[in-house]
């Protein structure tokens, strides 16, 4: 009970700290907004609002600390892959119910893996997602360990272009490369996804 | 047609030329591998992109949000600690140590008393002494330093079992009740400190070992008259009246009290069956030699 009343009074606490976050995001829409621009402060708000809900559902599903925090990080992931894909448009609603949401589906699906023995009838049914989610924690651990079959360069040239969205001009500016043109880099960068696609489709990674 | 293949990133990322993008699309039509290289490409760069976002948010968290994420997903932890900070405050608190009435009455009398004779205030009158004196115009105390060694010398102290049992805590209890720490003090021959822990009447109203002390303390530093008062009262006890009738007799001799003493003793001696009839006999000779 002491537990209970302590653990609320710290929920206070954090609430608060997530209201001094947001001070940027007035309104819903404008946190929509920011989070389409992908500004660090509109994730840093959308997390600190949605991290006490998720915690709470992810209890709920009996999920362990360490799940739930990847959990929290793949449902923000997930909303702005959404928004970023078009497939979630504001509508006048938060995007921190959209988050919450898309969390209670995930731990759902968490907890049935977990169970996966109990409910494999369950599984067949059909309850996976209708659309490919590659943003949680499972997906992009694998594609980490796909990236880092590749060699060096390639590695370096997909990072650079795809998970730091540096422009091309700017890594030959730079020198980042060993490549002294844009052409001559994005030659090689073509080459490095082709070898990457490869390598995922040994591994099973695509749809038949 | 493998220029197509190598064009496959730029198609998708929208860098084809007019001419390039015609031709691209042409060869998709007719190449399903080409199709199906195409569709793994756009998934692999979907993945990309997934990982990239998730790389943001994490390090987004990681600085100021990751705090209070870290501090939801251990919440419990702190809820845990925070109680038992509350928890330590309260045995902390509870444990204070707490000034016992023997340091209170150290810290409020710290200095020793003049001994006085007072007759202490708020006690129950009980006329000293209990018959009229022989001769009233004697009765006035006459402090003589023999006849005080005298009473002294007869004087009995509380019983050392009453001592000794009222030094001991009763079970399970920690602190020591008035009476017990006049007790020990009395043991320890620290008379003034006895007398002045009991030294308000309520105190031993109701303890007819506590009002022992209490005279036999007073005694000891000189407060005869109080001593009196209080071994008149014990007179009536069932446990001490006997120790008690011959003590306020012993008083008596020390204030003086010529007709009240003599006629006491003479009541004492009278009684063959008083446990200190022998006592009462030998004092009697000694007074004689008193000139008292």
């Amino acid at each position: 009970m002491l537990l209970h009343r302590m653990a609320r009074i710290l929920d206070l606490f954090l609430d608060r700290k997530s209201n001094r976050t947001c001070e940027k995001y007035p309104d819903h829409g404008a946190l929509f907004v920011g989070l389409k621009g992908e500004e660090t402060e509109a994730i840093q708000c959308l997390s600190a609002r949605v991290s006490g809900s998720i915690f709470n559902i992810g209890k709920g599903y009996r999920l362990s600390d360490d799940d739930i925090e990847d959990l929290i990080c793949d449902c923000i992931t997930i909303g702005l892959q959404k928004i970023r894909e078009g497939k979630y448009t504001y509508q006048g609603y938060s995007p921190t119910t959209f988050v919450i949401e898309i969390a209670k589906n995930r731990a759902r699906n968490l907890r049935r893996s977990v169970l996966k023995h109990e409910t494999e009838h369950i599984e067949t049914i059909g309850e996976r997602g209708d659309e490919p989610e590659y943003g949680g924690v499972a997906e992009t651990e694998l594609l980490e360990k796909l990236l880092a079959q590749l060699e060096k360069n390639c590695q370096n040239l997909i990072r650079l272009k795809y998970l730091e969205e540096r422009r091309d001009k700017e890594v030959i500016e730079e020198k980042l490369t060993q490549y002294t043109t844009v052409d001559a880099l994005k030659n090689q960068r073509s080459k490095c996804l082709k070898k990457l696609v490869e390598i995922g489709a040994a591994a099973s990674l695509f749809n038949p | 047609m493998e220029n197509c293949y190598q064009n496959i990133e730029r198609y998708l990322l929208g860098e084809l030329t007019e001419s390039e993008l015609s031709t691209f699309e042409r060869a998709l039509q007719s190449d399903v591998e080409l199709a199906k290289s195409v569709a793994h490409h756009r998934e692999m760069m979907q993945r990309l992109d997934a990982l990239r976002l998730r790389n943001k948010v994490k390090s987004a968290r990681t600085p100021k949000v990751m705090k209070a994420g870290a501090m939801y997903v251990n919440r419990k932890i702190w809820a845990l600690a925070a109680s038992l900070v509350v928890l330590m405050a309260a045995i902390w608190f509870f444990n204070l140590p707490v000034k016992t009435n023997q340091e209170i009455v150290k810290n409020e009398y710290p200095t020793v008393l003049p001994d006085t004779l007072k007759i202490p205030t708020g006690e129950t009158p009980n006329p000293i002494p209990d018959k009229p004196p022989a001769n009233p115009s004697t009765e006035k105390s006459q402090k003589n330093p023999q006849l005080i060694a005298l009473a002294s010398k007869y004087l009995l102290p509380p019983p050392q079992t009453l001592v000794r049992d009222a030094t001991q805590p009763e079970g399970g209890m920690s602190a020591k009740t008035p009476a017990q720490m006049a007790a020990e003090a009395f043991e320890k021959r620290d008379f003034r400190l006895a007398t002045e822990i009991l030294k308000e009447d309520g105190q031993v109203l109701e303890d007819e070992e506590a009002r022992f002390i209490r005279a036999s303390a007073r005694f000891k530093i000189g407060q005869i008259t109080g001593a009196a008062k209080d071994y008149e009262v014990l007179k009536t006890s069932f446990q001490y009246k006997h120790e008690a009738r011959w003590n306020f007799l012993l008083c008596q001799i020390a204030l003086g009290n010529k007709g009240t003493a003599q006629s006491l003793l003479a009541e004492i001696t009278a009684e063959p069956d008083y446990p200190f009839r022998d006592k009462a006999l030998k004092l009697e000779g000694e007074i004689k030699g008193l000139n008292f």
